[in-house]
């Protein structure tokens, strides 16, 4: 454009003119045209649209299987509990009242057995119109568990009343523990307490070794920090303040054990440790490791839909078709109805999560008024105090499978033996419960990844064998319970295997003097720095990436699975082992000697029976053969328990003596460790 | 760009002085691809990506609607009779259902023999109920949103006391669908509803209709039989007024309901299917079962 305009202003038109507002239009012309567009092609990425959602979503979906390995070692008596007419009757104003006791048959030793797992007998009456147990389907022939039987320990039972709950929980929170007693104040926090030193004889030469209570996590070359340990040697030659040794082997003289010992070139006279005070901690790069528990936060509610109905708010559960384990335990199939949402949410290290926990907990919804066995039981325990007299399940506690040493809490197997009473234990859980203590972890500040030394493991047993003592003076206590680990990792994103390199802003910081809190804020943003990073000094940060769904590091870390409808499907794949707290691994034959007659009380034909229905009877001779020339036994052992006759007959009476690594009372079955070879073996045929 | 150059003294500037200052420019928008670029076809590109739909499915439990106070409560099992016109009262011109309650047929009305029920013959077992559920009671209009099928079996109620199929002409045609945990010698086909969580979610008081219809897939002839929950069908004078629609007898309306986390789902009858007998009957006192009975339609 050239066009000029001069312009004069008023005043300089005539000397009396005064100057005043103009304005002037000036017309903005143009010939030319925007340009037609062609026709406008984009092509939209359906895998990054795809890419995209994925990563914006925050919502999870839970489906799945678990596979139970159930069974019964640990029954509450064995006896048949035969139905009633009317065990029960509703009162108004007093509601439930225990009728009668429901009767009961003892089942004598010869008719108990054992059919993948589960401890029982098999009806061997023709007239089982009148008997009945639990499910109402007794028949000739069937094998039944004792009590705890199917219906209360199986995931999937069809008396409606869940067993188990299921839960999505996650780790929000560290806390610390004493593992080992002490005076000192010496917890978690100041390391894995040792508890033993041993020698090791290796090429000539002797090493120290020692034993910790707990996995420590360890691997050979690692560097440790010896911590209040005692330098034998003067002047200090160890300098256990100021150096750090490397873990020279696993293991003890025979190599075993090497979860928990470990070998250092140390002179063994050279060196002593205080129990419950001396500890290690790993070292990497002059960073010491950090131990913890972790807590658990559920994200489900896990409240049951319908009592009798066996439907969950949170999940459903149904048989997963013809799934079974090895043991015929069905295999049962969940999906979570309730999605979980993990947005915002932080762990215990205040990064975005990236594990979340399949948690079953076991339940105490066995005391349904209306059934038989609940009845035989509940007027068992009428006795007991009023807090646990209706509960069939005692509640639950926690530990973990430490080893054995009565200095050592937290110590799951030990829990009921009388020499670990006072000992520190996770009390008192309750399936309702929200928070759940968890595993022991160490954590690098230098490696920034968190290692699961130990699992937390959930002890139950019923009120029935655990107060036997108080319900009947006769017996004692049978303290054995179950144990089983509750949590079960889901990874859902993974950290990367590569360190970011440490990121410096305190350099920028200083050299342009920035002040505002707001400007650093934006600093960092600007270098990336997650929220999550760890400041190794002041501004000074590193961190590991998250890595996306689908991204797959270098070494193949990394996760994957479906995005569909808008949330991540996370498939569970679970075994589920509810395993004995102190499975027997010894045993002890001890005889009894019973003299019956004419002459002898009418008790000890009682303790003959008694000792006939033991479940471990192993059999009975007589003392002297001669005994049995002149008697005519011809209905077995029914006869010689109403021997009266003179002379007196003697019989020795074998019972297994079942012993266990802690004293947990007395012991009905032996563990699967026991060589039962040794003892008697049973067929069906004997009954059917 | 042209600059107006003008030199203005001081004293000259007064008081409302103004100077209009022309500023020319010679840039003129050519074409509008910035604002195509930036906006329109990002604009586009949002609006051609479909919007997340949630095709997530739960399982939907049977329920009953208990009269008195409104609950949907569980059911673990429930019966389904299927009672067609005897072959007598066919041959006679006058057809005619078996018995005059909510009670099944027997499956010699059907045309099968002891053969087919003593060594489950593939024509008996390839026999099937299908339930179809559609989204409207109008057959001209109506969509199917999801079917179920139920395979011909023998159970308690075909066999007797000693475990033997009984005589056809003794032999309901009866089923009893069961929880597959809480009844597990029961049919399970047929018993739970999947269909989508959202859906029902997002439903006025979180309760979702459908509309089902039954037939029967007779394995014997070919031919597949529909029928109805409701007795009031007169053979000779079917009017697709009594048939269709909220108050016909053969569409049997379904409620899905989220009952505050649990999913259920009931029958809900029209009077004609609650005529006597009813067709639907949920609220039987124990040890009835609720049951739900068809009837045939055409000849």
């Amino acid at each position: 454009m050239d066009k000029t305009n001069k312009i004069l202003l008023n005043k300089e038109r005539t000397y009396n003119s005064v100057n005043v507002n103009s304005q002037l239009q000036i017309g903005i012309d143009s010939t030319s045209k925007p340009i037609p567009l062609n026709d406008i092609d984009t092509t939209v990425s359906q895998f990054e649209q795809f890419e995209k959602e994925r990563k914006e979503s925050t919502i999870y979906r839970f489906y799945g299987q678990v596979t139970p390995i159930i069974s019964n070692p640990l029954f509450n008596d064995n006896i048949k509990i035969n139905n009633v007419d009317e065990p029960i009757k509703e009162e108004p104003g007093l509601g439930i009242i225990v009728n009668t006791t429901p009767p009961s048959t003892k089942i004598f030793s010869n008719d108990i057995f054992e059919t993948d797992g589960w401890i029982g007998y098999y009806n061997d009456e023709p007239d089982e119109s009148a008997l009945q147990f639990n499910d109402n389907k007794s028949a000739l022939c069937n094998f039944t568990p004792f009590d705890p039987g199917y219906d209360r320990l199986r995931i999937l039972d069809n008396d409606g009343i869940p067993n188990y709950l299921f839960k999505i929980t996650y780790p929000f929170n560290k806390k610390d523990i004493t593992i080992v007693k002490n005076k000192t104040g010496v917890s978690l926090k100041d390391g894995i307490p040792i508890i033993e030193k041993f020698t090791v004889r290796l090429n000539g030469r002797e090493y120290v070794g020692f034993k910790t209570p707990i996995n420590h996590g360890l691997s050979t070359n690692d560097e440790i920090k010896l911590i209040k340990f005692t330098d034998n040697t003067s002047p200090s030659v160890l300098s256990l303040n100021e150096k750090n040794y490397n873990v020279f082997k696993l293991g003890n003289q025979t190599n075993d054990l090497k979860f928990r010992t470990f070998i250092i070139d140390i002179n063994p006279n050279d060196i002593d440790f205080e129990i419950g005070v001396s500890t290690i901690k790993r070292v990497v790069q002059n960073k010491l490791s950090d131990y913890y528990v972790r807590e658990f936060k559920s994200l489900t509610t896990a409240s049951i839909g319908e009592i009798g109905g066996s439907y969950y708010k949170d999940y459903d559960i149904y048989p997963a078709a013809f799934g079974t384990s090895y043991y015929k335990d069905k295999v049962a199939s969940f999906n979570f109805k309730t999605d979980v949402d993990v947005d915002g949410l932080k762990d215990n290290l205040g990064r975005p999560l990236s594990e979340l926990y399949f948690t079953i907990i076991k339940n105490d919804s066995d005391t349904d008024p209306t059934s038989v066995s609940t009845q035989y039981w509940l007027s068992q325990q009428s006795g007991l105090t009023q807090d646990i007299k209706s509960r069939f399940w005692t509640k639950i506690t926690a530990g973990y499978e430490t080893e054995n040493n009565e200095n050592i809490n937290y110590n799951i197997r030990s829990f009921g033996d009388p020499v670990y009473n006072g000992n520190d234990y996770y009390t008192n859980i309750d399936e309702s419960d929200k928070v759940f203590d968890g595993d022991i972890v160490e954590y690098n500040e230098s490696e920034l990844l968190e290692r699961s030394l130990e699992f937390v493991h959930h002890r139950v047993n019923t009120i029935y064998r655990e107060y036997l003592n108080d319900i009947d003076s006769v017996y004692d206590d049978k303290r054995e319970g179950y144990l089983y680990n509750p949590f079960k990792k889901i990874q859902i994103r993974e950290f990367a295997n590569y360190i970011n390199p440490v990121v410096d802003i305190q350099n920028l910081i200083g050299k342009y003097g920035i002040t505002n809190p707001t400007e650093i804020e934006v600093l960092k943003k600007s270098f990336g720095v997650p929220s999550y990073a760890t400041e190794i000094s002041n501004n000074v940060y590193k961190w590991r990436d998250l890595l996306d769904i689908g991204e797959i590091d270098s070494t193949g870390g990394g996760v994957d699975y479906p995005f569909e409808s808008g949330a991540h499907y996370i498939n569970i794949n679970d075994r589920f082992f509810f395993k004995r707290q102190d499975p027997p691994c010894e045993f002890i034959i001890v005889t009894e000697e019973i003299e019956l007659g004419l002459t002898v009380p009418a008790s000890n034909k009682e303790k003959f029976l008694t000792y006939l229905s033991d479940p471990t009877f192993l059999g009975y001779s007589f003392r002297d053969v001669n005994d049995i020339t002149n008697v005519n036994f011809t209905d077995g052992v029914g006869n010689i328990a109403n021997y009266n006759l003179s002379p007196n007959i003697i019989l020795d009476v074998n019972l297994a003596d079942f012993v266990g690594e802690y004293d947990l009372g007395k012991r009905d079955v032996a563990g699967g460790c026991v060589n039962l070879s040794l003892l008697k073996q049973k067929d069906i045929d004997d009954v059917c | 760009m042209f600059v107006d150059k003008r030199k203005i003294l001081l004293d000259d500037v007064g008081s409302g002085t103004t100077i209009d200052i022309v500023l020319g420019s010679d840039f003129f928008p050519v074409d509008n691809s910035d604002l195509i670029e930036n906006r329109f076809v990002k604009d586009e590109i949002k609006k051609s990506i479909n919007p997340i739909i949630d095709y997530k499915k739960v399982i939907f439990k049977p329920a009953k609607i208990v009269p008195e106070t409104g609950n949907w409560e569980l059911i673990d099992k429930f019966r389904i009779n299927l009672n067609f016109y005897t072959p007598e009262s066919i041959s006679n011109g006058t057809p005619e259902h078996r018995g005059t309650e909510s009670e099944p047929g027997m499956y010699s009305d059907i045309g099968f023999i002891f053969d087919d029920v003593f060594c489950r013959t593939v024509r008996f077992t390839n026999s099937f109920i299908r339930l179809s559920f559609f989204d409207k009671p109008y057959s001209g209009k109506n969509t199917l949103l999801t079917f179920a099928d139920i395979y011909t079996q023998i159970g308690d109620l075909q066999e007797n006391e000693y475990g033997f199929p009984n005589p056809v002409d003794e032999s309901p045609i009866s089923f009893i669908l069961g929880d597959p945990i809480l009844q597990p010698d029961t049919v399970h086909e047929g018993f739970h509803m999947y269909w989508f969580q959202d859906l029902v979610d997002n439903s006025p008081n979180q309760e979702y209709e459908m509309y089902m219809t039954l037939q029967f897939n007779n394995g014997v002839n070919g031919r597949i039989y529909e029928l109805a929950s409701s007795r009031e069908i007169e053979p000779n004078n079917i009017t697709i007024n009594n048939i269709e629609g909220t108050d016909g007898i053969f569409y049997l309306k379904v409620v899905l309901k989220n009952d505050n986390g649990v999913y259920k789902y009931s029958f809900i009858p029209n009077d004609k299917q609650l005529q006597q007998p009813p067709g639907v009957l949920l609220n039987s006192p124990p040890p009835s079962l609720p049951t739900l009975t068809f009837w045939q339609i055409t000849p």
